[in-house]
């Protein structure tokens, strides 16, 4: 028995050393499980940012669309902090911004097309998350982030990038393709031209299913509820402005049926531009925006990785045009 | 700190190292203890203090208890212990769900109670441990087990960290004994529990956390109806999930005990395999369902007093255990219709005297249909509102087919399908066996390739860090 045991994981670190070789060789990258404990390790720095920091809230899209590097380099004296979560809404992390910490930089919220904000909602992964840090992020899962963040960095096969799904995939399919994955600091490096035209397509008519679902819930919540909301969001980023901050709402661009489909559950006139009002706050909405819309979203909703850089930059200008950055 | 972190690893290989060292039997006890006290800090600090209380108080409540003849002073001893210990564990878990409750009821007359409900950090193993020093306080009281001699064997039964945080509930009739006399692990058992740490890990990690927890997340997101293959599928997700989930955790923690010569019950056999509901209960969490039997079942008259206590008695069992994993009214309905069926499963074998069929397509026609009823059972048990629980059975049912969504990407229920065909298969197979027997029976050349692959996997497989699902009991 005990042979077994000495000897298995002599066997598994060469079995996974041989994948290591063959990834690498094929173009695979490493990159980082993008889980709550690395969201943690990132508002972590939220204390450290200074007048000239940005904080980075919304949902995948931000996580896709914004480019952290190339922010990095028109603005070298800025640090940034991704605190977008996929999956999610911003309201609950917006809350946290705003009520739990002194943070007095510029805070660039990417909002959903409904402008919904369900703010009280604790069952919301954007609620969790920042209630998971005050109360669960101690020293040993900080430890332990760290060495699991240090061996991402190194090995493509501990990583994301590709794991069992991929080799899955990969036996079936023939090929091994390097799909997306996270980098350290949580940006989606989203290749979706790896996607088949099938799969954009189940991709695409999810988000649709999910925007039909977001719509009857705002149509059984009500327009106060949803004013409400819209009023506290506006709450929210004035408690930021009033120590110094600067808050700015995104719309990013959307394409094809679903695009077509948001703009119909939920037209600007209606949602967008009264959210703006009753919140009392800045926005920037791709739409109707021909720097920020000449993009295409393959699978609807998310910009691909190679337009993030462009976006990024296109983004940019126009929040120094608006005087925030 | 959880098993599945390289933190663990670390502490782990300190605290073996530590104990294999030469040093008398009394000082690698309170090493272990300290240990323990350490590993649950990792958690919350502060929390450490409350698990001092319990150990104190029944400690002091036994010794007095086995000191005296007189039976008014037993029993109010006793009671002290189960008010100190309940009345903790109702404060810190249930105080939210009671008032919440009463402002329910009251609401119905427009009225409510002067105060909200609080936000409590629950800690970590209370359910547990709270049950164990019951488990011990009753069994002393009863002179069932003389108390503990010494305070650290005592102290170290309650707080061994294996088991601290979700199990096994362990009896002190089951482990003091093992401290009373030097336990080092041979190279054999050492070796048996890596394997078993190895293949727990492997449970978690890989086949509840990377392949089965996103789906059934998808599933338990909101409170639309899914569509048939959605709401299915989801739900072979969760059942797949919450298995290997708590098994792959009691799997690590035997391992881990196994590594200091510790022995711990078992906790599952294969409870997918189950002909029935009392089957099913004799193979999950088979410590729960144990301490349930026996301190509450049984007092309460068991069978043995006529058909309608019986009926009782196995539903207020089933009640007060599905009460135990959470404060949530979802909790008891699950409770409640395990209890239902329980109550039917008497009534379809007469009572016991129409057996069930022990094996062929006979018994596999039974363990689907038990394992059809466990799915919806778990759809009240993991389902954060009663509306949720609902429109997901409705799903199950097919019912309202044009408005339901499917929530569930192809390759997804494609995974589903396969890891929960495995699952059951296995469980089929290995029915009557144990993973302990399995990876003693392998031959070396295939156990070696085993926990390689199983190994590789569990480093192939970063996913998301999630908490253990009985963390939160």
């Amino acid at each position: 028995m005990m042979r077994s045991v000495l000897a298995a994981p002599l066997i598994a670190i060469l079995l996974l050393a041989v994948l290591e070789l063959v990834l690498r060789a094929h173009g695979f990258a490493t990159s980082s499980t993008d889980d709550i404990n690395l969201w943690c390790q990132e508002r972590d720095r939220v204390s450290t940012l200074g007048t000239e920091g940005v904080v980075l809230l919304g949902t995948s899209r931000m996580q896709h669309g914004f480019s952290l590097n190339d922010f990095r380099n028109r603005h070298p004296k800025r640090p940034i902090c991704q605190l977008a979560i996929n999956g999610s809404e911003p309201a609950g992390t917006l809350i946290d911004i705003a009520e739990r910490t002194r943070f007095r930089g510029l805070v660039i919220c990417e909002f959903p097309y409904s402008c919904s904000a369900r703010m009280n909602d604790a069952n919301q992964i954007g609620s969790i998350w920042p209630e998971y840090y005050h109360r669960d992020w101690n020293l040993n899962r900080r430890v332990n982030r760290r060495i699991v963040s240090s061996i991402q960095e190194r090995f493509v096969v501990a990583t994301p990038n590709f794991g069992l799904n991929g080799m899955m995939k990969a036996i079936v399919s023939g090929r091994l393709v390097s799909r997306s994955g996270s980098t350290a600091d949580r940006q989606i490096r989203g290749d979706l031209s790896v996607h088949s035209a099938s799969e954009l397509s189940d991709m695409e008519r999810r988000w649709i299913d999910s925007l039909h679902r977001e719509r009857r819930e705002y149509e059984s919540r009500g327009r106060e509820a949803w004013e409400g909301d819209a009023r506290a969001v506006g709450g929210m980023a004035r408690k930021i402005e009033r120590r110094g901050g600067r808050v700015v709402f995104v719309r990013f661009p959307l394409s094809n049926d679903f695009g077509r489909e948001s703009r119909t559950a939920f037209p600007k006139e209606k949602f967008w531009n009264p959210f703006l009002q009753l919140a009392g706050v800045r926005g920037i909405d791709a739409e109707g925006n021909p720097a920020l819309n000449q993009f295409n979203c393959p699978d609807g909703s998310h910009l691909d990785f190679r337009d993030a850089p462009a976006f990024t930059n296109a983004l940019c200008s126009e929040l120094e045009r608006l005087g925030v950055l | 700190m959880v098993f599945n972190s390289y933190t663990f690893i670390i502490f782990f290989a300190l605290v073996a190292s530590i104990y294999n060292l030469p040093i008398p039997w009394v000082w690698k006890k309170r090493h272990l203890l300290l240990a323990s006290y350490l590993f649950y800090a990792a958690w919350n600090p502060p929390f450490v203090l409350l698990l001092w209380l319990s150990t104190v108080v029944d400690w002091y409540v036994a010794k007095w208890m086995a000191a005296s003849e007189e039976e008014r002073r037993r029993r109010l001893l006793l009671i002290l212990s189960l008010v100190i210990n309940l009345g903790l564990l109702a404060f810190f878990k249930y105080a939210g769900f009671l008032i919440d409750t009463v402002n329910f009821v009251l609401g119905l007359w427009s009225l409510r109670l002067p105060v909200a409900a609080p936000s409590i950090i629950l800690p970590a193993g209370i359910s547990f441990y709270t049950f164990m020093t019951l488990s011990y306080s009753l069994d002393v009281f009863y002179r069932r087990t003389p108390p503990c001699k010494s305070f650290l064997d005592y102290a170290l039964f309650l707080t061994f960290f294996p088991h601290l945080v979700s199990g096994p509930i362990v009896r002190a009739a089951e482990f003091t004994p093992q401290l009373e006399a030097p336990k080092q692990a041979t190279a054999g058992q050492f070796a048996l529990g890596l394997c078993l740490i190895t293949y727990g890990l492997f449970e978690k990690t890989v086949l509840a956390d990377y392949f089965l927890a996103s789906p059934a997340e998808q599933l338990f997101k909101g409170e639309a109806v899914p569509d048939l293959l959605s709401a299915w599928c989801g739900i072979l997700a969760f059942a797949g999930q919450i298995f290997y989930d708590f098994s792959g955790y009691t799997t690590c923690a035997i391992g881990v005990a196994m590594c200091f010569g510790f022995t711990f019950p078992e906790n599952f056999r294969f409870p997918y395999a189950a002909a029935g509901f009392s089957d099913f209960w004799q193979r999950w969490h088979m410590s729960l369902s144990r301490w349930l039997r026996d301190y509450l079942y049984i007092p309460l008259g068991g069978n043995r007093h006529g058909t309608a206590r019986l009926y009782r008695n196995l539903m207020l069992t089933m009640l007060l255990g599905g009460l135990w994993h959470g404060a949530s009214w979802t909790f008891v309905i699950w409770g409640a219709m395990h209890g239902l069926f329980l109550i039917a499963e008497r009534i379809v074998t007469g009572h016991g005297t129409r057996k069930l069929p022990g094996g062929g397509p006979g018994r596999a026609l039974i363990t689907v249909a038990t394992f059809v009823c466990i799915c919806f059972t778990w759809v009240f048990f993991r389902a954060h509102s009663l509306p949720q629980a609902f429109a997901i059975c409705q799903g199950l049912l097919g019912v309202r087919p044009s408005q339901a969504d499917r929530l569930l990407a192809m390759p997804d229920i494609l995974r589903v399908v396969l890891v929960t065909t495995a699952l059951l298969a296995t469980h089929w197979v290995l029915r009557d066996t144990t993973w302990i027997q399995v990876f003693q029976r392998l031959r070396s050349t295939e156990r070696t390739l085993l926990l390689a692959l199983l190994l590789a996997m569990i480093v192939m497989a970063p996913g998301i860090d999630r908490a253990f699902v009985y963390f939160q009991f």
